[in-house]
């Protein structure tokens, strides 16, 4: 048998879940200080604007240069950014939450592209116009979106397993939505609709994880009666080291292959799932066990009996 | 459950089943040999538009007004009702920007009367009176119908008109309460598509009106105080906004039962472009609701193109009553509150009508605009105005740039999974693997037969499958290996490891699915698709992952094919 966890190890997680907490306490912490005071770098989904990736032939064609003829355009703001992973001269126009007509900012773009450059010697590749209203419900229903998965999730792993093990699962899913934010605050990658699509993917997934290792300490917690449970927890977390390693390692692999391979389009999408991955993997080992730990010792002794 | 023949045999027919459902996705329909695509299914994979590159267009429906165009119906049917029945009153008018309407009389001894005579002819509900004032307001059911109504209807009008315009496979779907999508594949020319959809093309005939009293140059002085009001056309608001609050505005400023339109116009000396107001009359005796038909007519002199339209009976009677009554005034053609024309009334017109679109204008845009105008009004007026509220477009070729990339990243992905999992654990990494490929071709077959349509978040959502899919045999295999250190033989301990593991599989995969549910809900387009592959993943994988392995195994061990179990 070839194994990367040697049977049988154990390694004192729920001691060394005391530093994993305080460190992401920390973490977390100044990431959210980040998320404050810089705030995300919202898409158009969210602010509302216009954003068109256009590709263009001509290689003299810089952003400088692009910039300069956009700055004519009276009607909105419009900002000019290189694409930085195209392959051609491509480049992002922007103009975000506009108080005037987007219909009219859009047409004055097309026709001040049409009139500096070469008809066919450019390529508008994407064009997305979206309203303010419409982008302030987005947001909203984001928000909403992460906290009914989380509810269905919770209420599922009481019915399943015990309430007490419910919160530990949802810290953990915090813990990794916050993380996944937080880098985004702090990268400046751009947060959009496909953003958040990853946040609910990373909520299904890292829960995957959590899952496991508690069906682990509920057979463990049948099996042998008597022991303390940070013992029972460690014990389950042990016995499935090398599927959580295993497993996260594939996926990861897997997501880390979209985040290089799969292109501008899933750019911000496959950097959600690959952080996401991370932190899920190690919130569950470190901060989902501690929690029932917690738990147990605010409700009584129920569970260990 | 089954003998194991039966199972062999429902196995074998679902592999062949998803290789011939998703054979169009391997085999190309145009380079395959005839005889070869008359066996393949007929229907193929359906791409997002994010993919094939096309436009997401999502509308707000101004639902709120029709139901306060309503209340306005209502009280000029009351007026006419109250005259009927002899009941004096001081007016009926609409309250605000609401859907009641207040009913003033000059005997408060009447109320009863005028109440009964609300609910009977109107259908309104009594909510409010004092000193002579009646208040009534719509039903809720009533106002519920109008607003769903006008959201069916405004599909409707929206799914005609397409189809004149020649788009294929269109999809028009009401979002919420008062939002509408239409998603077109490749159309090139998107301007003049939203022009097509966007247009109201409520067409109208309204007589003006020619008061010695209040002539042109009273009715521009009424227009700029309005203007120094604060009441003004920019570009935050649209013309139509404009001149209803403009309306609202002049309300009792100009005389009454009278309404103030522009017709939009050209210097010809200076060449600058002007709104001329005129004077109507409020009602609109002929309306584009009787509309038999419209079409492009060019002007012999010049090859002007104009729109000439023809209407259906009930609108000639009408069209001849009105114009013989008005022979000498001036006729104004009324198209979504801009005035195209005003032709001075020579003699009774029954059943033909132009528009003339005017003049100072490239040929090439007054024709394109002429095809548009008998467009809509051949496929039907929308209820209410739409607003652009999101707009995606993908052009082609970044469609196909996804489409590969996506390729490469789902080929490396399952690469690794594959040869991970022989690696790791050998024979048994071989029967995951031959789950994991099967795993894909079942979801492909499944969103083909439900006609799911895959976006690029969608092809993510496979690669994560993938990736996850392993998941449920690494659970099991490890069990099993934990059952084979503890001392159990091979066969025991695959069947411990299954059973045990079966659990365990289901729960994660059911808390995935939890977050998938709300992912479904929430997302529109390219998400949405994400969630979708993402379910029927989940439910593919845990039957490959568990049931396919095991029987696999199950099969093999029972045929003495396999005596010692490498994991």
């Amino acid at each position: 048998m070839f194994n990367i966890v040697k049977p049988n190890t154990n390694y004192d997680f729920v001691k060394a879940s005391r530093i994993g907490v305080i460190a992401s306490i920390i973490v977390i912490g100044i990431m959210m200080f980040v998320f404050f005071t810089k705030g995300l770098n919202y898409g158009v989904d969210f602010t509302g604007g216009i954003e068109m990736q256009v590709k263009f032939d001509d290689a003299s064609v810089d952003s400088q240069k692009l910039r300069t003829v956009m700055q004519e355009i009276k009607s909105g703001d419009v900002q000019v950014q290189k694409f930085s992973d195209a392959t051609g001269n491509e480049y992002l126009i922007r103009v975000k939450g506009s108080e005037a007509d987007l219909n009219v900012v859009t047409k004055d773009i097309e026709l001040k592209l049409e009139t500096t450059f070469n008809k066919g010697s450019y390529d508008i590749r994407k064009i997305e116009i979206v309203g303010p209203k419409v982008g302030r419900e987005l947001k909203m229903s984001a928000i909403y979106a992460l906290i009914y998965a989380m509810l269905g999730i919770f209420i599922y792993i009481a019915i399943r397993f015990d309430y007490k093990f419910s919160p530990g699962a949802i810290v953990a899913l915090i813990h990794d939505v916050l993380f996944t934010v937080g880098i985004f605050a702090i990268t400046g990658y751009q947060f959009t609709l496909s953003t958040v699509a990853a946040l609910l993917a990373i909520v299904g997934y890292s829960v995957n994880d959590t899952i496991v290792i508690y069906d682990r300490i509920r057979e463990v917690m049948d099996k042998h009666k008597g022991i303390s449970l940070p013992i029972m927890i460690n014990k389950a977390l042990n016995e499935t080291l090398s599927r959580t390693i295993l497993t996260t390692l594939v996926t990861f692999l897997c997501v880390l292959m979209i985040f290089i391979f799969g292109g501008s389009s899933l750019r911000d999408f496959s950097l959600a799932l690959v952080v996401g991955m991370v932190s899920g993997v190690y919130s569950t080992v470190f901060i989902a066990s501690p929690v029932i730990l917690l738990m147990e010792r605010l409700f009584g002794k129920k569970t260990a009996e | 459950m089954f003998n194991a023949k039966w199972r062999f045999y429902f196995v074998i027919i679902l592999i062949l089943g998803s290789l011939w459902v998703t054979s169009p996705i391997y085999i190309s329909q145009t380079k395959a040999p005839y005889w070869l695509t008359k066996l393949m299914p007929p229907k193929d994979l359906k791409l997002g538009l994010d993919l094939q590159g096309g436009t997401h267009l999502v509308l707000g429906v101004d639902v709120e007004k029709v139901v306060v165009e309503q209340a306005d119906r209502n009280a000029i049917k009351l007026d006419a009702v109250f005259k009927e029945k002899n009941i004096p009153f001081d007016s009926v008018k609409r309250v605000g920007d609401t859907s009641r309407v207040s009913v003033k009389l000059k005997n408060v001894s009447d109320e009863d009367k005028v109440r009964e005579a609300v609910i009977k002819y109107t259908g309104m509900i009594f909510s409010a009176s004092g000193n002579g004032e009646i208040v009534f307001d719509l039903n809720d059911e009533e106002k519920s119908y109008i607003r769903k109504n006008a959201v069916s209807q405004t599909i409707e009008a929206i799914r005609n008109r397409i189809d004149e315009f020649g788009v294929n496979e269109t999809s028009i779907q009401a979002q919420g309460s008062d939002r509408i999508v239409v998603q077109l594949p490749g159309v090139k020319d998107v301007t003049r598509a939203k022009s097509i959809i966007g247009r109201t093309a409520r067409l109208e005939f309204k007589i003006v009106v020619n008061d010695p009293n209040f002539g042109k140059d009273r009715i521009y002085s009424a227009v700029n105080q309005a203007n120094e009001a604060g009441v003004v056309y920019d570009e935050k608001t649209s013309y139509a906004d404009y001149v209803d609050k403009l309306n609202v505005w002049l309300e009792g400023k100009i005389p009454s039962d009278t309404m103030v339109l522009f017709e939009k116009k050209v210097d010809p000396s200076t060449g600058k472009k002007f709104m001329e107001p005129y004077l109507l009359q409020k009602a609109s005796p002929v309306t584009g609701d009787d509309l038999k038909d419209a079409y492009v007519g060019y002007n012999n002199e010049f090859g002007e193109p104009y729109v000439s339209f023809q209407m259906n009976t009930n609108g000639a009677r009408y069209m001849e009553k009105t114009t013989g009554e008005n022979i000498g005034k001036q006729l104004a053609i009324v198209l979504d509150k801009n005035i195209y024309s005003a032709p001075v009334i020579q003699a009774k017109i029954s059943d033909q009508g132009q528009i003339t679109l005017g003049s100072g204008r490239p040929i090439s845009e007054l024709q394109q605009e002429a095809e548009d105008i008998a467009l809509v009004l051949r496929a039907g007026a929308l209820p209410a105005q739409l607003t652009f509220e999101e707009e995606r477009v993908v052009g082609p070729s970044l469609g196909n740039d996804s489409i590969e990339q996506g390729k490469l990243s789902f080929i490396l992905g399952a690469l690794i999974v594959v040869l991970f999992m022989l690696i790791y654990y050998r024979f048994s990494g071989a029967v995951a693997d031959i789950a994991v490929v099967l795993n894909v071709v079942i979801l492909m077959a499944l969103m083909m037969l439900f006609g799911a349509t895959l976006t690029l978040p969608g092809i993510a959502g496979i690669v994560l499958t993938v990736g996850m899919s392993v998941d449920a045999n690494v659970i099991i295999n490890e069990r099993i290996r934990e059952e084979i250190r503890s001392g159990n033989t091979g066969k025991a301990a695959l069947e411990i490891g299954y059973d045990k593991a079966l659990w365990t599989v289901l729960d994660a995969n059911i808390t995935t699915a939890i977050a998938g549910i709300v992912l479904l809900q929430y997302g529109t387009g390219p998400v949405k698709g994400f969630a979708v592959t993402l379910l029927i993943g989940i439910a593919t994988s845990v039957f490959t992952g568990v049931y396919i392995t095991r029987w696999i195994f199950e099969y093999l061990i029972e045929k003495g094919y396999l005596r010692k179990l490498s994991i």
